[in-house]
């Protein structure tokens, strides 16, 4: 097990409970996603982690020894990207890698071999002489990761490192960090975007309110919510009396307007399409577009919680 | 030394901490040289109010009191009436006199209200007349009137004045001790590198400073690196200071030159360790830590005199302690001791209480620090 957190409770100074005996394990080689709306206990449960805050109740082990912020040894072999841009911006990109790469690594020939594959892994080589200052959003997003995974640690906190950055750098990062984790890396990926942690994550602990309120692999988690299929029609003329009709097909179990769109809520079986077309073509009720969804994690988290993981 | 050398361009490239350190103490010198150019001016000591317990039967002493002058032949001290040792208490807490000597235990011995220049005269004349009162004694064999009236004349050479004004400098000039000021106070500007370099090392700061706490890197370390970068600088723009103000200013300092800066490094070490010590204990922002330490570096230096010498007496009468706990309060009496004092002794003295005192806000910085864990980050 790399990271093993027990009943661990905190309690912020306003009498805030940001983590409500939270437990969860990350084994040896997995991308593990931590997801979970803003305010859930995330990050919290990150830097209680990284043995930078205080916690009233709990274990926190990290490869198997208790963690504290004097664990040096186990801090050597950890990474971490925050979610915020954490550089020094009198310092150019290179200056920047090797500082951090250099509070790990002291030896000058293989700290300079490092950065240079951290640059290379995030293609910031041809920055390597520019200022912070004058990067793009995304640029210094990658920065950002270069500076925390240099030093080629084996576990690696990403903490929602795709905050306001453009499709294509998200895209990016995820590929890196699928990548890193093939070349061997452990990694905790928090964030609030359900698409992200279906897209990478190998197992997922959806958390709300400082508790694990979910957890299991993608599949697992969408296996365990009864909700099967979402259909969705754009009616050219919505009215009440369709959701009491469409709401007797077999299956459903919830039917209701967002705007002019009647969603139609299946649980588990077969899909319902053809009854919904049936129905649509015997009343000649005139739509636009109609397409279907399977679930998502954020029907796992609404199923469990009644809201959205974007409320 | 990496570490160092990048930490060095780090607060180099600190656009603030460069205009601040190097830039602001010249302009501020400049300023204080226009203004107080035309206000140089020799100045003479006033004389000193004395008086002598009435049960102190000691001719030789009150001759050499009457009989010393400055060098304009200015009477030294004025001696006043005998009286008993309650009345001359009562009068000098009236300050109707600088201070009264008395013999306790066969010793002559004195008491003064407070500290000051006339304080400091009564002091240094008590000292040289017991120091050849004790060579004559030692010197028993010779008649006691022929003694005493050698002891009388030794007293009367104004030597001892000289001495007095600033030892080997006799262009005593009170303008010069706002340059002296003005390099403690600068010494105190290191306050807001303590606040830098603490900022870089507690998690709750900063990303870069949580980024920092994570590494397996030991916090007593990085404060020591961080510190010596900062000291470096820090003293780099007290030395420029020190010999802009000498070599381009023209303002005539104790010839000791050595001396001062001496004492200004350890003041920029106290400076550093004052902002380090406070930064490290004070949870808020840095701005408002930077405020905070303008404060009370604003609040310390007014205490030791940068902008009224008295005030530092007053500072001090009231609440010794701030004697040994006011880093601009011990930085300043350093330079007024090498500026009136030939002997080293209290300047040696300040400085050694201002290192030991640095080394406990330092210390003190590194137990706060050590293995801290926050309540939020």
């Amino acid at each position: 097990m790399v990271v093993k957190l027990e009943n661990v409770t905190k309690t912020y100074k306003k009498g805030v409970r940001a983590l409500d005996n939270l437990s969860f394990e990350v084994r040896d080689g997995e991308i593990f996603g931590l997801l979970g709306p803003n305010g859930s206990g995330k990050t919290t449960s990150i830097n209680c982690l990284l043995g930078l805050l205080k916690y009233e109740s709990g274990n926190i082990e990290v490869f198997g020894e208790p963690m504290s912020a004097n664990r040096y040894d186990l801090k050597a072999e950890i990474g971490f990207v925050p979610q915020n841009v954490a550089v020094y911006t009198e310092l150019t990109v290179y200056e920047n890698v090797d500082y951090f790469c250099g509070l790990y690594v002291k030896e000058k020939e293989k700290r300079r071999r490092l950065v240079e594959e951290a640059l290379n892994f995030v293609s910031l080589l041809e920055y390597r002489n520019v200022y912070p200052r004058k990067l793009s959003v995304g640029l210094l997003r990658r920065l950002n990761i270069a500076c925390g995974i240099a030093h080629k640690p084996r576990l690696i906190i990403f903490d929602e490192p795709t905050v306001g950055v453009d499709p294509q750098t998200r895209n990016r990062v995820l590929e890196g960090i699928k990548r890193l984790n093939r070349e061997g890396a452990t990694v905790i990926y928090t964030s609030h975007y359900m698409e992200e942690v279906e897209q990478i994550c190998d197992y997922i602990v959806i958390m709300d309110k400082g508790k694990v309120i979910a957890h299991g692999t993608n599949e697992e988690l969408k296996a365990s919510i009864r909700h099967g299929e979402t259909i969705e029609v754009q009616l050219l003329e919505p009215k009440k009396e369709y959701l009491e009709l469409f709401g007797k097909i077999h299956n459903v179990y919830s039917t209701y307007y967002k705007d002019d769109i009647l969603v139609i809520k299946s649980e588990k079986g077969s899909t319902n399409i053809p009854n919904v077309l049936e129905i649509l073509k015997d009343k000649g009720i005139k739509y636009g577009l109609l397409f279907s969804e399977i679930p998502t994690l954020n029907d796992v988290f609404l199923e469990i919680t009644g809201k959205e993981l974007r409320d | 030394m990496r570490l160092f050398a990048i930490r060095l361009k780090m607060l180099l490239k600190s656009r603030a901490n460069v205009f601040w350190t190097f830039i602001y103490p010249l302009l501020l010198g400049l300023f204080f040289y226009m203004g107080f150019g035309n206000l140089s001016s020799r100045s003479s000591f006033a004389t000193v109010h004395v008086s002598v317990a009435s049960d102190m039967a000691d001719p030789v002493l009150l001759e050499a009191f009457t009989s010393a002058e400055y060098d304009d032949g200015k009477k030294v001290f004025q001696v006043h009436a005998k009286l008993s040792r309650e009345e001359l208490e009562a009068v000098l807490q009236e300050e109707r006199i600088t201070g009264y000597v008395y013999r306790e235990g066969g010793e002559i011995t004195y008491r003064i209200r407070t500290n000051g220049i006339g304080e400091s005269i009564i002091k240094s004349f008590l000292d040289e007349f017991i120091q050849m009162e004790h060579l004559f004694q030692e010197l028993g064999q010779l008649d006691p009137d022929v003694r005493a009236g050698m002891l009388a004349d030794l007293m009367k050479d104004n030597r001892y004045l000289q001495e007095i004004n600033t030892a080997t400098n006799p262009d005593y000039n009170n303008f010069v001790i706002y340059f002296y000021a003005l390099i403690a106070m600068t010494c105190m500007f290191g306050s807001f590198w303590g606040v830098s370099l603490v900022g870089d090392l507690q998690a709750d700061n900063s990303y870069r400073a949580l980024r920092t706490a994570i590494a397996p890197e030991s916090k007593l370390k990085l404060l020591t690196i961080y510190f010596l970068a900062a000291l470096a600088l820090h003293f780099s723009g007290n030395l420029l200071l020190i010999f802009y103000l000498k070599y381009i200013l023209d303002v005539e300092f104790s010839q000791n030159l050595l001396l001062i800066i001496l004492a200004s490094f350890v003041g920029c070490v106290a400076g550093i360790a004052m902002g380090t010590f406070l930064a490290g204990i004070i949870r808020a922002p840095e701005r408002k830590k930077e405020g905070i330490m303008v404060v009370v570096s604003l609040f310390s230096s007014a205490l030791s005199g940068l902008m009224m010498v008295k005030v530092k007496y007053w500072a001090e009468t009231y609440f010794p302690p701030l004697r040994f706990i006011n880093p601009a309060g011990l930085v300043t009496d350093s330079f007024f001791s090498l500026y009136y004092f030939s002997d080293l002794s209290r300047y040696i003295r300040d400085l050694l209480t201002l290192s030991v005192l640095s080394i406990l806000l330092v210390f003190g910085t590194y137990l706060k620090m050590r293995g801290e864990k926050y309540d939020s980050v």
